[in-house]
């Protein structure tokens, strides 16, 4: 297949092809630059699925607590054993690292993607600004519920309890939107990426049966 | 609509979010089942709806289901995509293993059986608990490197035409 298309004139070869080609590839290939370009474009890779391993993990534990705890958050007697439960670690400790952790990742992969793609840039920026929404959220809605389920005497009935569980579990599935929506974004810009720094002889080499207007070079 | 790219990146958020809970599982979790016969008393008695088990029937499934669909899209194209596919779904069916055969009878011990074991061997058994998840953790974790390879593959065997070209290492 390929080497039909190979003999084919039809595909003319785009100019910023053939000037990558003068410049790296051409009778005097200039040294290191295939490789530092091979080196940046692995830094842009690692740094747009550091974020998509974080906020997905960040989801599934999202969905763990909303699935598993939430739902047993019913009565005083459950919300006692449940702070009696957790007096080694408690879910704070893992959300507090792994939220910073994830905010982290998103600024440098947008800092290391800044230049060129304006759309992936973009997309990291809106996955970012959308962290940090779930930050505000968590700060100023669920941190005040939180005290007043594990931490403040439970003195209150068990209507107000049952209340408070409710707009949790709605703040968590905003929460969830929200995570869900980075993910997206952060997804879409990993695959742009990873084809904007695909090796030359990937972008030559095509598999999926389409037309490849690059087989034509010699 | 790419069903090889769109199947392979579910598949990665999906063995992702697994890989979240079961770290979840061994931070959170774990640490707080040592103490027993109180720990687990408390823990029985906070998990009277539901309980961790369901979830994990939901979302391991639902995670083989779309590797095992990532690998039919993409049983053709690249050979080497086909066997990290493969190796990932026989890693979760793996970690699957480890859980009904190792967890499962620890989950009844700590969680369902009456509670009359020496406290020294409720806590050992919580501490196996844990270090069968770490095992767990590591199998998933491998699973989700090959996943993440075979999309960054995925993508760029799949790239439009003008995506081919536009490598903006040439406006650099």
């Amino acid at each position: 297949m390929k080497t039909a298309i190979s003999q084919s004139t039809q595909y003319a070869t785009p100019p910023s092809v053939s000037g990558r080609m003068e410049k790296c590839s051409g009778d005097r290939p200039i040294p290191g630059v295939g490789l530092a370009r091979n080196w940046r474009g692995t830094i842009r890779l690692v740094s747009s699925f550091l974020p998509l391993i974080l906020l997905s993990m960040l989801l599934g534990a999202s969905s763990f607590q909303l699935a598993v705890d939430t739902p047993n958050w019913t009565g005083v007697p459950a919300l006692e054993h449940y702070r009696a439960f957790y007096q080694v670690l408690n879910p704070g400790t893992f959300f507090q690292t792994l939220l910073p952790t994830t905010l982290l990742a998103l600024l440098a992969g947008l800092v290391c993607n800044w230049r060129p793609i304006p759309a992936t840039r973009w997309r990291l920026a809106g996955a970012l600004a959308l962290m940090i929404l779930v930050g505000v959220l968590t700060f100023t809605f669920h941190f005040p519920r939180n005290k007043i389920l594990f931490v403040d005497p439970l003195t209150r009935p068990a209507a107000y309890y049952h209340q408070i569980v409710t707009e949790w579990a709605a703040g968590d599935y905003i929460r969830l939107a929200v995570i869900g929506t980075a993910i997206v974004l952060v997804a879409v810009s990993m695959i742009r990426i990873a084809r904007d720094t695909a090796p030359k002889e990937l972008r030559d080499a095509d598999t999926s049966g389409g037309a490849n207007p690059t087989a034509h070079r010699p | 609509m790419n069903l090889r790219l769109v199947s392979t990146t579910i598949a990665v958020a999906l063995s992702v979010m697994l890989l979240g809970t079961g770290i979840y599982e061994s931070v959170v979790v774990a640490p707080n089942l040592q103490g027993a016969p109180s720990s687990l008393e408390y823990a029985r008695g906070f998990y009277h709806a539901t309980n961790p088990g369901m979830f994990f029937r939901v979302l391991a499934p639902g995670t083989q289901f779309f590797l095992l669909l990532a690998l039919v899209c993409n049983w053709a194209p690249i050979p080497l995509t086909r066997w990290r596919l493969a190796g990932a779904l026989a890693l979760a069916l793996l970690g699957d293993l480890v859980t009904f055969k190792f967890h499962y009878p620890r989950n009844t011990i700590l969680f369902s059986g009456s509670l009359t074991l020496p406290a020294a061997d409720l806590d050992r058994v919580a501490r196996e608990w844990a270090l069968g998840n770490y095992v767990r953790i590591a199998l998933i974790f491998t699973a989700v490197v090959l996943v993440m390879v075979s999309m960054i593959r995925i993508a760029r065997d799949t790239a439009p035409g003008e995506h081919r070209y536009s490598s903006s290492a040439g406006a650099r």
